[in-house]
């Protein structure tokens, strides 16, 4: 899911790879997960506010979020690469 | 006198036969070689169509028992289930993209959201058109191309035909297009 549909909202977005990217989910699940590419799904548990920090945005193609809820609490990021 | 010796090596060479040893050796190995041909285009006629539609259908229907449990549904699960969950299909199989076995999951999921009306469907088929499109299987993304790009009115037209169509031109533009 992309834009103001999703449950996630990224910032910045696109995510730039080797920078911190602010993810804030509002939905119902207490443990989301992201992954980049083929690695290891990460799973994480959002603040009050429903913010968590990727600290570095891996390198990759493609940053995915999902509160395993369905489609609505899904978001597929393309990852930008600077230099 | 030339003619006389012109006939006398005509007579030789029409009599000649060569030695038993050196002729029977040969006839045998080329008999051996052509019943072997013989024996080998046989069985290839024989199991060839067999391996080749065991190697389709292998592609086709994978079995369902080896397949991990999401993969398997979504061959078999609901489409509004599979539709919904396409975002974590996506996710596992990216995890996974040298199993060939997953294609035909992700051609379904194309497939469902090409068909649905449902508002998810749009994202759920740009999951299955990018992950098709790992797998390198554009070739499905293009034949269903007409069928995306017809729903013209429907969320499909959006993300995942424009992806669609980047992925064909994309493949055309290289060559590596299937």
């Amino acid at each position: 899911m992309t834009g103001d549909r999703s449950r996630f909202r990224i910032e910045p977005n696109p995510p730039i790879s080797g920078k911190p990217a602010e993810i804030t989910y509002v939905g119902p699940a207490t443990e989301v997960e992201w992954q980049v590419d083929s690695g290891k799904p990460i799973k994480v548990k959002p603040g009050k506010d429903g913010k968590f920090t990727i600290p570095s945005v891996p390198s990759g193609d493609s940053l995915m979020l999902t509160d395993n809820r369905g489609i609505p609490g899904y978001l597929h990021a393309k990852i930008t690469h600077t230099g | 006198m030339i003619l006389g010796h012109f006939r006398r090596l005509t007579n030789q060479h029409l009599a000649y036969e060569p030695p038993a040893d050196r002729l029977e050796p040969r006839l045998d190995r080329r008999h051996f070689m052509f019943g072997a041909a013989g024996l080998l285009l046989g069985a290839l006629v024989v199991v060839a169509p067999g391996l080749v539609s065991a190697h389709v259908e292998a592609r086709r229907t994978p079995d369902l028992d080896s397949l991990p449990d999401w993969a398997r549904e979504m061959l078999t699960g609901p489409e509004d289930h599979v539709l919904k969950m396409a975002g974590n299909y996506e996710m596992a199989a990216a995890r996974d993209l040298d199993d060939l076995r997953l294609v035909p999951c992700f051609e379904r999921l194309l497939d469902l959201a090409i068909d649905s009306r449902a508002e998810i469907a749009d994202v759920a088929g740009a999951c299955a058109a990018r992950t098709l499109e790992r797998f390198g299987r554009a070739d499905h993304i293009s034949r269903r191309l007409g069928a995306i790009l017809a729903h013209k009115n429907l969320p499909m037209t959006t993300e995942a035909a424009l992806h669609a169509v980047k992925v064909v031109h994309e493949r055309q533009r290289l060559g590596t297009y299937k």
